[in-house]
């Protein structure tokens, strides 16, 4: 008997879902953390801001044909790109608090038809236009091919759906409100 | 459409009915392959970029 068993408890085939049971369902965070995204942001955006300087700084110092300058003007244009999008994504964050989702049935299964609450705390006197929404399907496949790369493939499940401006087919759940 | 669009208190609020298609895979995690069912919610504001949201939800094989 014991040969047949794997060692060790068995692993679960779902995945871990950050989720929390209150008196009105169960209540799902987002999958991705918005406070690490943004603090990532700054850094990376410090880090090369930092580097444009210094190479700015070495250059003025022993400046030889103009082309050296390339590099840093590079350097200059993607730490001004990546300063405009952690200030959005700050922007955003100070706009708007956490959201959250709370299906009526938990967990789902194939088949059935549930509501779902989303529910998104929104400071400060902003004007929301619109609310589009998906349900996606996504499948990762890890395989290794004939010379041993391992090789990370998407496929979409859900077929003969509308491709979204975020590359992904969905189910069009809203329109514009 | 959502049934419910409410903005009030601060807070947006939207319900939609959703129908999980019992012709596709059930939620699966293993070392090679998953199955990952997710809802995206995208926000338009005004004088702001478009906020994304993604929630990752347990579909069982059993149909309903």
């Amino acid at each position: 008997m014991s040969d047949i068993l794997p060692r060790g408890a068995a692993r679960s085939v779902l995945p871990k879902v950050s989720y929390t049971r209150t008196n009105e369902g169960f209540r799902l965070s987002e999958a991705f953390d918005v406070a690490v995204t943004n603090i990532s942001l700054i850094v990376l955006s410090l880090a090369l801001s930092i580097g444009t300087l210094i190479r700015f700084a070495m250059l003025l110092r022993d400046v030889g044909s103009p082309l050296v300058f390339i590099g840093p003007l590079f350097l200059a244009v993607g730490s001004f790109v990546l300063w405009s999008i952690t200030i959005n994504k700050l922007r955003i964050a100070r706009t708007f608090g956490p959201a959250e989702v709370v299906p009526d049935q938990w967990p789902l299964r194939l088949g059935q038809r549930v509501q779902v609450r989303f529910r998104r705390s929104v400071g400060g006197d902003v004007r929301v236009k619109g609310v589009k929404a998906a349900l996606l399907c996504r499948e990762w496949v890890r395989y290794r091919s004939q010379v041993r790369t391992r090789k990370k493939v998407r496929i979409d499940l859900v077929r003969g759906m509308k491709r979204s401006r975020t590359g992904f087919k969905h189910y069009e759940l809203t329109k514009d409100v | 459409m959502p049934d419910v669009v409410q903005v009030s208190n601060g807070a947006l609020e939207l319900a939609w009915p959703i129908s999980i298609p019992d012709h596709l895979s059930a939620t699966f995690h293993a070392t090679d392959n998953t199955v990952r069912w997710l809802l995206w919610v995208e926000i338009e504001a005004e004088n702001l970029p478009p906020l994304h949201a993604e929630f990752e939800f347990v579909v069982l094989h059993e149909v309903v």
